[in-house]
């Protein structure tokens, strides 16, 4: 049955027009056009922006917002900042969180991802380009809800109650330090969470894996944080309330309070009384019982990013693509 | 660089075949599960120009060897050569010109099917509207294309599936089970497809567990059970029977006596349904068993050369094992 003839082996002729290979940059596009066409992404995109308007509108609403702000520029422009960079946080990062599993996800779940390896495209060069996409995604959010708050600020404040004058005494050195290291808490957070959504989305090699596990971390470790709590009372074990302290969902929601700079602001109370008190960050979540330094917070987080990375290169260069 | 491969394969098989390139080949190519060998030590030439028949039952390790050959799985032991490189060490110079079609088409729902072939022509580096165009009108989507694929029936989806493979121009084209989904006017224009595509000078590697969808295009078959290659050569040479004469004679049961006490005798047989004998020849030579027949006085009133019918083949060669719970 063997053909007795000796065979020649074909070489790599270039044949045609076709000197095609697997372009990283396509790749990006390719990523970028397939997220946009799924309305999850535009829904969540949405929601984020239209969360945007909320502390505008509620300010709006309230009758003695002109007069509080022109009384206090600083208190009033640091809060209306913070809320915003918190609504970009939870909000944008939650956006995030599902968009990042849903690119990995979807990848296997419809089976897309053995036409690409089949035609050569890297499993490196693949996450990494998902990785890059939903990276510029989070970028053009993260630009694009700056904006829209700093027009709706000037829109409101500005143009509405007419107090050009009093900006010069909102936006100090102190407010600019401090409105600057809370956007750094976001984008170190939004980065916590891109990355845990692509390693469960890898790990899980599923959609719904990706996204349900994904979204019920920051769940279980946050309510975790109140199970060891109770578990401390039982045992009276230091152990038990230090722990959460190395939990990613409790140190993020901490990172604010512990690494922004608190404000300095005069404030005048309801009774009438001026008191100048530091304006600390807000914090969404539950937070380790036991507080830490930023140090601590950035150093546990840059763990688990490195290992949330690590595992979903590992995972997609090695396995078997039996999707 | 100067050798025969670097000329464009002509148009009739035999001069492919003397050409000889070898596109794709695999090595004592073997991929195993636990306990159980999907793919035992698989030894393959596809020529360039072939229409190779990959053919087995369910579970025969078809899909298994496939996904092999694109880099999708790694193999327990062996290789992929593909285009003259090892797959593993070389996939992104060689896959890029491969288009393959594995098992049920996997697409992005939630785009057109012109959106899908734009995004994978942009993951290869870009392919221009003109061929999307021209892969679209080649299996009959250009219609339909701006219609999500979610609303695709499963012969559609199947075709764009064929359409992404050829998106790039491939040399070697590699079809998982293609007619899977498609009714039979499907199916005949799939097999019109891969002629047409033939005649262009393609290699087409083609699985499938129904021999009909597949027999009237290939060149060469290979059967897989159970993860071991039963056979491999081209169509005719297959049919070609193991042999065996049909012979009618008068009182077959005294020549058979006679031929059984010779060596290439041994497995004759009388077919009781016709009283025919069956057997093999001296030498294999259909004259010298009339030779052999006539000098014992046994003239025989006809004597033909068995062909076996490939389906019978492919179902003796594998149906002692398909039927088994694996
Ligand atoms: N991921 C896997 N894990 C375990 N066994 C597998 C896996 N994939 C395939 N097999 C087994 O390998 C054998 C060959 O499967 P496959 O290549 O899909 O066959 P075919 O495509 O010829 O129908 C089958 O027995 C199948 O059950
Ligand atoms: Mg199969």
């Amino acid at each position: 049955m063997n053909p007795s003839i000796t065979t020649t082996t074909a070489s790599i002729a270039p044949s045609q027009a076709r000197s095609l290979s697997p372009s990283f940059i396509g790749l990006v596009r390719a990523e970028l056009y397939k997220m946009w066409a799924q309305w999850t992404t535009r829904i969540l995109l949405g929601l984020v922006f239209a969360a945007t308007f909320l502390p505008y509108l509620l300010l709006l609403a309230r009758s003695q917002t002109k007069t509080d702000f022109t009384a206090q520029p600083l208190y009033w422009t640091y809060n209306v900042a913070e809320i915003s960079l918190t609504i970009l946080r939870v909000l944008g990062g939650f956006a995030l969180l599902v968009i990042a599993a849903r690119a990995v996800g979807l990848e296997y779940q419809q089976g897309t991802i053995r036409v690409l390896l089949s035609r050569g495209v890297g499993r490196v060069q693949l996450l990494t380009a998902k990785l890059t996409s939903v990276t510029l995604l989070a970028i053009a959010m993260v630009i694009g809800s700056l904006i829209l708050n700093s027009l709706l600020f000037l829109l409101q404040f500005g143009l509405i109650y007419g107090a050009g004058d009093q900006f010069s005494s909102a936006f100090t050195s102190g407010f600019w330090a401090s409105v600057w290291a809370y956007f750094l808490t976001v984008l170190v957070s939004m980065a916590a969470s891109i990355l845990l959504a692509i390693c469960v989305a890898v790990v899980g090699r599923s959609l719904s894996f990706g996204v349900s596990a994904a979204l019920s971390w920051f769940a279980a470790d946050n309510f975790a944080v109140l199970v060891l709590f109770f578990v401390y009372r039982l045992t009276q074990n230091d152990f038990w309330i230090k722990l959460p302290a190395y939990f990613l969902g409790p140190i993020l929601n901490q990172l604010p309070s512990a690494y922004v700079p608190a404000l300095l602001v005069q404030h005048t109370t309801e009774f009438g009384t001026t008191v100048t008190a530091p304006l600390g960050a807000n914090t969404v979540g539950l937070t380790p019982f036991v507080t830490y330094d930023a140090t601590h917070a950035f150093v546990v987080t840059l763990i688990y990013c490195v290992v949330f990375a690590v595992t979903a290169y590992i995972l997609t260069w090695r396995r078997d693509v039996l999707e | 660089m100067a050798d025969a491969t670097m000329t464009r394969p002509s148009p009739q098989a035999s001069a492919r075949r003397e050409a000889g390139a070898v596109v794709l080949r695999t090595h004592d190519l073997t991929k195993r599960y636990g306990e159980r060998l999907a793919v035992n030590n698989l030894n393959l030439e596809v020529y360039r120009g072939d229409i190779f028949g990959f053919l087995g039952p369910n579970g025969a390790g078809k899909t298994t060897t496939i996904r092999m050959i694109l880099g999708l799985i790694t193999p327990t032991s062996g290789s992929v050569e593909v285009l003259g490189q090892d797959v593993a060490t070389h996939r992104a110079e060689v896959l890029p010109r491969v288009g393959a079609l594995v098992e049920t088409p996997a697409l992005y729902l939630y785009l057109s099917g012109r959106d899908n072939l734009r995004v994978v022509g942009d993951a290869l580096g870009g392919v221009s509207d003109e061929r999307i165009q021209a892969v679209l009108q080649m299996v009959g989507l250009a219609a339909r294309q701006k219609d999500r694929v979610k609303t695709y029936s499963l012969g559609m989806k199947q075709r764009l599936g064929v359409a992404i493979a050829l998106l790039n121009d491939p040399d070697l084209l590699v079809l998982d089970e293609p007619a899977n989904g498609l009714d039979p006017a499907g199916i005949v224009e799939m097999r019109d497809l891969m002629r047409r595509l033939s005649a262009e000078g393609k290699t087409i590697f083609i699985s499938s567990h129904v021999l009909g969808e597949v027999r009237q295009i290939c060149t060469r078959v290979a059967i897989l059970n159970l993860g071991k290659l039963v056979t491999e050569s081209t169509v005719e040479d297959l049919t070609r029977g193991q042999g065996e004469f049909a012979v009618q004679v008068e009182r077959p049961r005294e020549a058979l006596a006679l031929m059984q006490a010779q060596p290439w005798g041994k497995s004759a047989r009388i077919d009781e349904a016709n009283g025919t004998l069956i057997t093999q020849a001296p030498n294999g030579s259909g004259r010298d068993l009339n030779l052999f027949l006539v000098n014992l006085g046994f003239a025989p009133a006809s004597l033909i050369p068995q062909t076996q019918d490939l389906e019978s083949i492919f179902l003796t060669l594998t149906n002692n094992t398909a039927g088994e719970v694996r």
